[in-house]
């Protein structure tokens, strides 16, 4: 969920005005079911928060209802500071203290190569008892 | 044709083992634009998929009005085929992009480019 932004033009100036970051999780859990950032340039038309929320939270109900799985039964929005969020980690909401919360760092590679290595690449322990 | 301004937002997405949506507005003053959409640094475990596009876009009339181009209603996410939303878009006055990244068992890394010209043409690709 990690986001930054930036650009230029021929001024030179700075032309990223805002960066806002809305998290619609499921309330019993904390897990974070959309993430929904809004960049807003100079000269770009901006929602308020509550219409970034609400946007998000229909953004969210959209894709839930039509990926046909089980919808949450009260989803919640939460505005969060995206310079917070570091890249390369899954979060999920406290939703007691409407916080943030940090869990495990992305790593599938890592996740997939162990398994694979385990069904086709035999360790060298393993060829090694087969041997004796 | 001349580059005037590029406008850009990257995005990380972690879609862990279930599925996860990430979405992104970015707005800006009308400007004649090409925006492009893409996906780098992915990876996908066991039966997973990444889906991404331009959900919408809006432009600017000659009465000052934004008027909205919806390429898809998520509510009817299932039915979709992967390419089903433009990975390009170029128009005059335009004002706003969203960009929908769909991760299944995956994760993905997003860009959204616009290049801003003195030369205005239209299409959807």
């Amino acid at each position: 969920m990690y986001i930054s932004a930036g650009g230029g033009g021929q001024d030179g100036k700075a032309v990223v005005q805002r960066i806002r970051t809305v998290l619609v999780y499921e309330v019993s859990s904390g897990r974070v079911v959309h993430t929904h950032h809004a960049v807003t340039f100079v000269g770009g038309t901006s929602l308020s928060d509550d219409e970034l929320k609400a946007r998000a939270l229909k953004l969210c109900q959209e894709a839930l209802t039509g990926s046909g799985r089980r919808i949450p039964t009260r989803l919640d929005a939460l505005h969060i500071d995206p310079a917070s969020i570091a890249p390369g980690v899954e979060y999920k909401v406290d939703p007691k203290r409407r916080t943030l919360l940090a869990g495990r760092p992305i790593s599938p590679f890592a996740k997939q190569a162990a398994s694979s290595r385990k069904k086709k690449l035999p360790t060298e322990g393993a060829k090694r008892r087969k041997t004796r | 044709m001349t580059l005037i301004a590029t406008r850009f937002a990257n995005i990380a997405t972690a879609g862990g083992e279930d599925l996860n949506h990430v979405t992104i507005d970015v707005d800006f003053a009308p400007m004649n634009a090409m925006v492009n959409v893409s996906i780098s640094r992915f990876g996908v475990g066991d039966s997973g998929s990444v889906e991404a596009g331009i959900l919408d876009y809006r432009i600017r009339n000659d009465q000052g009005v934004d008027v909205t181009t919806s390429f898809s209603d998520l509510s009817n996410v299932e039915n979709q085929t992967a390419d089903a939303l433009p990975a390009a878009v170029a128009h005059s006055n335009l004002t706003h992009i969203t960009m929908l990244v769909i991760t299944l068992n995956a994760w993905t890394r997003g860009m959204i480019t616009v290049f801003a010209t003195d030369f205005a043409q239209d299409s959807d690709q």
